[in-house]
């Protein structure tokens, strides 16, 4: 990609705008690898999809809030229609075992790297019928240790990407009702995400790494935009409200009265510029690494997206202190 | 003999000095777990049995030139009497007179004088850590015994031009801490950063030490060891100084911990053990010089400000491309050069007047004549120990080289120095070896 146009951009209010660009980008190149992937399917003679299915984004993806370097989190749900026999049924996992092994091979060689915890469709955890899929979920809400909690957050933002949305409907709805009413589960699921340590001291000082690769940066992924995500989605799930990004979710907050509307446009009105500051972060590099597309060099930013970012890290820490507060909410 | 009371009273203080040389010789068991703790698991053996090793060459070269060099009657620039220390009171008395002002048995003196020369090349080992041969340490230790410790040492304590100069370094910030330290800065800097430290842009990679826990207990040794080093200092204990040294030396000590860890929560945001430790270390360091000198309050400025300075002048040194792996200079460097000169702001008269050495400091009405002398001082010794470390270490480096072979460093200087792992089941594990139940495993695409 030509960055050059981009040479010294310091400001991420100029870049925020862009983000959405950037994931409507992102949603058609990984609609066209999955499209590929069947087409080549069928070209080495294994045949059409032989049942309805869907390809689901979780995490960002899900989220729509890629950055621009952006590995792959994904699955695939397929409907086996009622009383189909077991070798049969066995052809159609074939199908879409190799179909995912397609689309993982395709979007990692248009640059999408394997998620490092293999959320892909080609591991079975994440590829399944639709029954299967309903069971799993049910056997993570019964068992919620840190792993079953962690698969549910990335369920949490699930989003159909290619596919028919219908198949995956009985899913939302079983999600939902595991959800609702179960403080133990959102205790779980919040307990699950508070190991974010956001980098501002208690001087409300910015405190960037001081040696190795990344000295003087800060980690804008783990350090403010991800606490600021899981709350968002922790207040969003533990009061019914299913919607797949952040953005998303606060208006519907709002709307619910579950926060002040003064306090849902601060935390959406930074968010916006954390989205913009994700896009510099790999203008800060050039290495093409993963890694270095989650750390922003202070020195390169200017003054009013640095008190941003301060402001921001310090809602953060709050939505955190809410967030603690959240379980206290439920009835005993 | 029928025991008097000033035989008695000699006695008592004997028995002092006696119990803090051992204190401070126990210094060298917190100093092999410090550095242990703070380098890699494949160089632990080395790290750690390096310091028994070179405690055995200083007491030699001490005992036969180091202890004539430092404390015999020479000139202002060296002593020139008492080569091969035979412990009888005629030698003592006709060949160092410097050391005439405690009236203890010679053999004590000697033994806590060499404790303190096996700090000082302890110290300077830090710089050498985890890429210098182990032929260097048996070279360099002596030499730093007979030609760099030695001179120093008799500037300020042998009767040399500092010690009439009036400068105060009660038990050897200067001396004992910024020699070594200064040694520590030329070795690592003519050694090189180790392999992996530096980045090609430039940025630097933590390599952390491989058991906190053993740095922790070095650092607990050191702290406890510190007492003999200073309250020892006093060469005796019917005076009731060494009360007042301790207690100085305590109050520092916890200073510098507590703001250690302060600095490096509010500046990191992270509540880092390593730089508290170093905090620790550098406000003993500072306080060293100080302790019998400063009111509580005092050690407790001096101790904090040692522990804050340690921790930026650490990160300093690291940018600036030289890899301390013990951060020897930062800590016992530039907190000694703080502590030499604290006593030129901080030194209360009345103590000035018990110790009778120099002049009150610039905060007690004491103008900034004390803070010159102090200035001079650290001046002068810093100048002396780089220059005669960067020729010893030059021609070293010349003749026989200072650093293993790359794959040496790789491998690992226990195994690379003395043909064994320090942790032998540990690192076994690690070589290749496929059991029959891996050898069937196939890739699993999940």
């Amino acid at each position: 990609m030509d960055l050059s146009r981009l040479e010294g951009v310091k400001r991420a209010g100029e870049m925020a705008p862009y983000a959405v660009t950037v994931n409507l980008i992102h949603d058609r190149v990984i609609r066209q690898g999955v499209l590929l992937a069947v087409r080549h399917l069928a070209k080495m003679g294994v045949g059409t999809p032989p049942v309805p299915f869907a390809f689901l984004q979780f995490g960002s993806g899900g989220r729509s809030e890629q950055a621009v370097i952006s590995d792959q989190d994904n699955g695939l749900v397929y409907r086996l229609p009622d009383g189909m026999d077991k070798r049969e049924t066995e052809r159609v996992e074939g199908y879409f075992h190799l179909l995912g092994a397609a689309i993982v091979q395709g979007l990692e060689q248009v640059g999408y790297p394997p998620c490092h915890g293999n959320v892909t469709c080609v591991s079975a955890r994440w590829r399944g019928s639709t029954d299967q899929w309903m069971e799993r979920l049910a056997a993570w809400a019964a068992d919620p240790v840190w792993e079953h909690a962690r698969y549910l957050l990335l369920v949490g933002d699930a989003r159909v990407l290619w596919g028919e949305p219908d198949v995956v409907a009985p899913l939302n709805r079983q999600y939902r009702r595991l959800l609702a009413h179960n403080p133990i589960l959102i205790g779980r699921l919040v307990s699950n995400t508070r190991f974010h340590r956001i980098p501002l001291t208690w001087l409300g000082r910015i405190a960037p790494d001081i040696t190795g690769r990344y000295q003087g940066a800060i980690n804008v992924k783990y350090g403010v935009y991800l606490p600021i995500v899981n709350a968002v989605r922790h207040f969003a799930l533990a009061h019914g409200i299913h919607a797949a990004s952040t953005l998303e979710r606060l208006a519907a907050l709002r709307e619910a009265g579950v926060w002040p509307e003064p306090f849902c446009r601060e935390v959406e009105h930074h968010f916006r510029l954390l989205l913009g500051l994700r896009l510099i972060a790999p203008l800060h590099w050039r290495d093409g690494t993963y890694a270095s597309n989650s750390y922003v060099k202070l020195s390169e930013l200017s003054s009013d997206t640095l008190s941003m970012l301060r402001e921001a890290m310090k809602l953060a820490l709050r939505l955190q202190d809410r967030t603690k507060k959240l379980l206290a909410a439920y009835p005993e | 003999m029928e025991p008097t009371l000033p035989l008695l009273a000699s006695a008592v203080d004997a028995t002092w000095v006696m119990v803090s040389a051992v204190l401070v010789i126990f210094m060298q068991a917190g100093f092999a777990l410090l550095e242990a703790g703070s380098t890699r698991m494949k160089n632990a053996g080395h790290v750690a049995g390096k310091t028994v090793l070179t405690f055995g060459i200083c007491t030699l070269a001490f005992w036969a030139l180091g202890f004539g060099l430092t404390f015999g009657n020479g000139n202002s620039f060296i002593g020139l009497t008492g080569f091969f220390f035979n412990g009888t009171e005629e030698q003592a008395a006709s060949a160092y007179e410097s050391l005439s002002f405690a009236n203890i048995p010679v053999g004590i003196k000697f033994l806590f004088q060499l404790a303190f020369a096996g700090v000082s090349l302890s110290i300077a080992w830090g710089g050498f850590a985890e890429r210098a041969k182990l032929s260097v340490y048996v070279v360099f230790g002596i030499l730093f015994t007979i030609f760099i410790y030695p001179v120093v040492g008799h500037w300020i304590w042998g009767g040399g031009w500092l010690a009439e100069h009036g400068k105060q370094d009660f038990a050897g910030s200067t001396v004992v801490h910024l020699t070594g330290a200064t040694a520590a800065l030329v070795a690592t800097v003519l050694l090189k950063p180790r392999l992996g430290k530096y980045n090609k842009d430039g940025s630097s990679n933590v390599i952390p030490g491989h058991n906190q826990v053993y740095t922790t207990l070095g650092v607990i040794i050191l702290w406890i060891g510190w007492f003999g080093f200073n309250a020892g200092s006093t060469f005796g204990s019917v005076s009731g100084l060494f009360g007042h040294v301790a207690l100085t030396t305590n109050l520092a000590a916890a200073s510098g911990a507590v703001a250690a860890l302060g600095i490096a929560w509010a500046v990191t945001g992270k509540a880092d053990i390593p730089s508290m430790l170093n905090g620790v270390l550098a406000a003993l360091v500072a306080i060293t010089a100080s302790c019998a000198f400063v009111e509580p309050w005092a050690a407790v400025v001096i101790g904090s400000v040692a522990g804050i300075l340690t921790f930026y002048t650490a990160i300093w040194f690291d940018r600036m491309g030289i890899d301390d792996p013990i951060y020897a200079f930062s800590v016992h460097g530039i907190a000694g050069i703080w502590g030499t000169l604290s006593n030129g702001f901080f030194a209360a008269p009345a103590l000035v007047e018990k110790v009778g050495v120099g002049m009150p400091g610039l905060f007690y009405g004491g103008g900034f004549h004390q803070l010159g002398v102090q200035a001079l001082g650290v001046f002068s010794a810093l100048v002396y120990v780089l220059v005669a470390s960067y020729v010893i270490l030059a021609i070293m480096k010349k003749t026989m080289g200072l650093r293993v072979t790359e794959e040496e460093e790789v491998m690992g200087l226990d195994l690379s120095e003395h043909g064994g792992y320090g942790y032998p089941e540990l690192l076994q594990s690690e070589r290749p070896y496929v059991s029959a139940a891996q050898g069937r495993s196939t890739h699993s695409l999940t």
